[in-house]
């Protein structure tokens, strides 16, 4: 009747790693006037089922999720402070140019997927706390004081629920679909001056 | 079906619901719900499931009753499979149709024409672009040719006449080392146009020359621009003197719409085709939800209807049970609802009650029948004749305490056994027999022996109770005594008459007798007198007899009333023995105490003496005989005292034909005496209100040898004290003195 067996299967765990997001080196820093940044090199393969959906022109969501978690021996941990970024790839079958928009305003176009992906996960220089946000501000402060009470972590991830519906189906059961960096706490440094933009 | 059970399932019926219309609006193309559809997903398996178990455990809970032959789960069960049938036949249909179609024309969305028309659209849109791409580098390279040799000042003059009035163009010239020269904005409010991005310009550098389509930077709108960029090189005296041209074009609008719609549909159908399988689960996954869903709605829908159904059958069952183990209680009825079930718990409760009334009628004419009952054995254990029923076999059925004392005898394990065989009565059954089959009513006198030997004479009456098989009462009392009472009664009489009759006579004779013999003694020869004298002294000596005996007879006609007063028996049998000090066999009681009764002493003092002379005539002249009186205080059965006085002699006894006589004046077993000293013993205790037996020893005392006893009783005055005894004596002694 109806082919059932994806939907039924338990979720294959592949064993090679050819798809992955890694980051590295990540640093949170925070410039004279009261900006904080994160800092952090992202690696980015793709396996080659999305590689041609890219090239069907399915869009990609990459999402940068950073988190600052109050820890709390008696419950979940409290979230006091949560950013992201949203970076949307999708290919331009006709001028066959990969596009990159991030958070829906700024569209660049780039010939390479490559190019586009290296551009999309950037994570160089991102403003994760404004000079106006001054409660924001204060939580870092204080997760820098006190690093043992907070949790302060970032990651980078394919957002899955972005996909078109009949592509969330396949990323509900394969791993393919799946794309996460594992999150990693970056490294609070000491001021640094002058603002990057 | 319990209240928690009711809600479960129908807080499962609406989320199934809603849950199931959330799936759908998720499933079609594009709605708000599109980032929850794995939730929904899972929700509605989860329902799924949480249905399946619901249905099962529904399900075996029938088969169970089934199984265990619960009244209605046959019904039920027959209901619930038609039901189910009703609703899974056509869901199955649908589904099945529905899952065809899917297949089929998901199927056709991806034909091989439409693929080909979108690929030929993109190489379409491809050319034009590339169309578009080589004017703009040729426009870009001619303006760069045409200003290789001309100053920066007059090269917009040269850029006007290449762009020759085109819209939407910007113009930018730049130097090897990115300044730039000379520009021309398409916009006034623009001053410069766009600078080149670095990687155009180093490509440009390396390629000489550099075009790309790209969307336009700074609008937010779809709108494509074509960037080519031209490099010339002059070799001068001053150096390399590189310059860029750059042609920023507008691709018309019109155009630009075109191609972006063809490109989001060829990426749509990209993507459709990517997810073809996807979809295909989507689809199947809603459609297969919707039918198990469906199907255990329809499952669970039809147990439940059908339970709905045959919940009155099996309350009526439970009902009928409850009336047949006497529970009349009426079921719960609505008057308001017409519904037939309805009417037929109200037909039924009115049986119940009419039932009930009839159950309590019977109850109450059982109770009326069983006082009656009550009643007449009541009568009959008080009836002082004796009563039998007998069956139509004349078989004993019923007696009363009566019967059994006359005939001195248990009848209780007579009972059944026929008439001839009962002792007493066995005698007169042929007679009673016949009397009856020809009478209803019969009666004669009967003689009956009774086990202990004695005879006693009953009056006997039989009735024939009307009927299909007729029952028998025989009536039966102990004549004897009545009969001994008329004989007393008759003989006063005779005796009274007697008396006067005789005593008259008697004195006159006495008297002529003693005259004459006074008369002739001196005249007579001495023989002739000594006959005279014999003959006279005879005469004297019979008429004092007859005299005493009329007196006798007179005195047991004319007994005074008692006049009881308290008397110690003890006391008075002391005083008395004085009397008898020559008969030394009598023995005296040696006892003191308290024997107080209630007697007419002188009657009393007559009693002993009559009985003491009884025994003396009992035992003749026999040396060795022996008489005993005894006193002694007996304890009845009720809890009251009694005084017994006995006096047993030695002599023959007593023998069963005349203990029923003895008491009856005038009858004597000895040779001489009136006959009437125990007449006068009895008549005169019974006025005292005492009782006076005469009998065997045996009989009383089964340790003593031959003899008579003969006893008086009274009844003990309980509170006769020292005082009474002191006030009696001193009334005796005033009456002495009186």
């Amino acid at each position: 009747m109806i082919p059932l067996t994806g939907f039924i299967a338990p979720p294959e765990v592949r064993a090679d790693d050819i798809e992955s997001i890694r980051l590295s080196q990540a640093t949170l820093s925070s410039t004279s006037d009261n900006t904080w940044l994160i800092d952090a090199g992202v690696q980015v393969s793709l396996s080659a089922v999305l590689v041609d959906a890219v090239k069907r022109g399915v869009p990609l969501h990459f999402v940068s999720e950073f988190e600052v978690l109050k820890k709390r021996w008696y419950w979940f941990d409290d979230k006091v402070l949560s950013k992201t970024k949203s970076v949307r790839i999708n290919y331009h079958a006709l001028t066959q140019q990969y596009r990159v928009s991030i958070s829906g305003l700024h569209q660049m176009a780039y010939p390479e997927l490559d190019e586009a992906l290296a551009a999309a996960v950037n994570l160089r220089g991102w403003p994760v706390v404004g000079s106006a946000e001054v409660p924001a501000s204060a939580v870092l402060q204080e997760a820098k004081r006190s690093p043992r009470a907070f949790d302060v972590r970032l990651r980078v991830r394919l957002d899955s629920a972005q996909l078109p519906k009949p592509l969330q189906i396949n990323a509900l059961t394969n791993q393919d679909w799946n794309l996460s960096s594992d999150w990693i706490s970056p490294q609070i440094v000491s001021e640094i001056t002058g603002a990057t933009p | 079906m319990s209240l928690a059970l009711r809600l479960a399932l129908a807080l499962v019926f609406v989320s199934a619901a809603a849950l199931m219309l959330l799936l759908a609006a998720a499933s079609s193309s594009s709605s708000a719900f599109d980032q929850f559809y794995p939730w929904l997903v899972a929700a509605n398996s989860m329902l799924a499931a949480i249905m399946a178990g619901l249905t099962g455990w529904v399900v075996v809970r029938v088969w169970r009753r089934y199984r265990q032959k619960i009244f209605g789960a046959r019904i039920m069960v027959r209901l619930a499979l038609a039901f189910a049938l009703i609703g899974v036949i056509p869901v199955a249909l649908v589904s099945f149709i529905s899952a065809q179609f899917l297949a089929k024309t998901i199927d056709s969305w991806f034909s091989q024409g439409v693929n080909v028309a979108l690929q030929s659209g993109i190489s379409l849109g491809r050319a034009s672009l590339d169309a578009i791409q080589s004017d703009a580098m040729s426009k870009a390279r001619r303006l760069a040719i045409s200003i290789e040799e001309v100053m920066p000042s007059q090269m917009i003059g040269h850029i006007e006449k290449v762009v020759d009035g085109r819209e939407g163009v910007d113009v930018l010239i730049l130097s090897g080392s990115g300044a730039v020269l000379a520009s021309r904005s398409a916009q006034l409010s623009t001053l410069v146009p766009e600078l080149p991005s670095k990687e155009a310009l180093n490509r440009a550098r390396a390629a000489r020359q550099f075009v790309s389509v790209e969307p336009q930077t700074g609008s937010t709108e779809r709108t494509l621009q074509v960037r080519a960029i031209a490099m010339t090189t002059r070799v001068s005296s001053l150096g390399d003197d590189s310059r860029f041209v750059q042609w920023v074009e507008q691709i018309p609008p019109g155009l630009t719409k075109n191609l972006e719609a063809l490109n989001d549909g060829v990426r749509d159908y990209e993507q459709l085709a990517l997810g073809k399988q996807g979809l295909r689960k989507i689809y199947g996954v809603t459609l297969l939800l919707t039918l198990l869903l469906a199907f255990f709605g329809a499952l669970l829908s039809a147990v439940l209807l059908s339970g709905w159904l045959a919940g009155p059958l099996r309350q009526l069952e439970r009902a009928t049970k409850a009336v047949a183990s006497g529970d009349y209680r009426p079921l719960r009825f609505d008057p308001a609802s017409t519904d037939e079930l309805n009417v037929l718990v109200g037909s039924f409760n009115e049986m119940t009650g009419q039932l009930n009334e009839a159950r309590e009628i019977a109850q109450k004419s059982r109770l009326r029948l069983e006082e009656s009952n009550l009643f007449l054995q009541q009568v009959l254990a008080h009836l002082s004749a004796g009563v039998l029923i007998l069956d139509n076999q004349w078989r004993l059925m019923e007696f009363n305490t009566s019967a059994e004392r006359i005939l001195a005898a248990s009848l209780l394990p007579k009972k059944t056994s026929p008439l001839s065989s009962l002792p007493g009565l066995g005698g007169c059954s042929d007679q009673l027999i016949r009397g009856l089959a020809e009478h209803p009513d019969t009666q004669f006198q009967h003689e009956a022996a009774r086990s202990d030997g004695s005879v006693v004479t009953l009056l006997v009456s039989g009735s024939r109770l009307p009927g299909k098989a007729p029952q028998y009462v025989i009536i039966f009392d102990d004549i004897g005594e009545l009969l001994s009472a008329q004989r007393s009664r008759d003989f006063a009489e005779m005796a009274r008459r007697l008396a006067h009759e005789i005593k008259n006579p008697l004195t006159p004779i006495q008297l002529s007798a003693e005259r004459l013999q006074r008369r002739l003694l001196d005249k007579l020869g001495h023989d002739d007198a000594e006959l005279l004298g014999r003959s006279t002294e005879t005469i004297v000596e019979q008429v004092a007899a007859l005299k005493a005996m009329v007196d006798e007879f007179r005195n047991y006609a004319r007994l005074p009333a008692a006049n009881p007063e308290p008397v110690n028996l003890a006391l008075l049998l002391r005083e008395m023995q004085t009397l008898y000090a020559t008969d030394k066999r009598i023995h005296w009681p040696d006892i003191g105490g308290h024997f107080w009764v209630s007697v007419d002493r002188a009657q009393m003092i007559q009693v002993i003496h009559n009985l003491i002379q009884n025994a003396q005539d009992a035992v003749g002249d026999d040396p060795q005989a022996r008489i005993t009186l005894m006193l002694e205080t007996l304890q009845t059965p009720s809890g009251a005292e009694k005084i017994r006085f006995a006096v047993l002699d030695s002599g023959p006894g007593i023998s069963p034909e005349s203990r029923a006589r003895l008491f009856e004046p005038y009858f004597t077993t000895k040779a001489k005496g009136s006959g009437l000293g125990l007449a006068i013993v009895k008549k005169i205790v019974e006025e005292n209100q005492g009782r006076v037996n005469l009998t065997n020893r045996v009989d009383l005392w089964p340790s003593h040898s031959s003899g008579a006893a003969a006893t008086v009783e009274f009844a003990k005055l309980e509170n006769a004290s020292d005082n009474q005894a002191v006030r009696s004596k001193r009334r005796e002694t005033g009456k002495a003195h009186g």
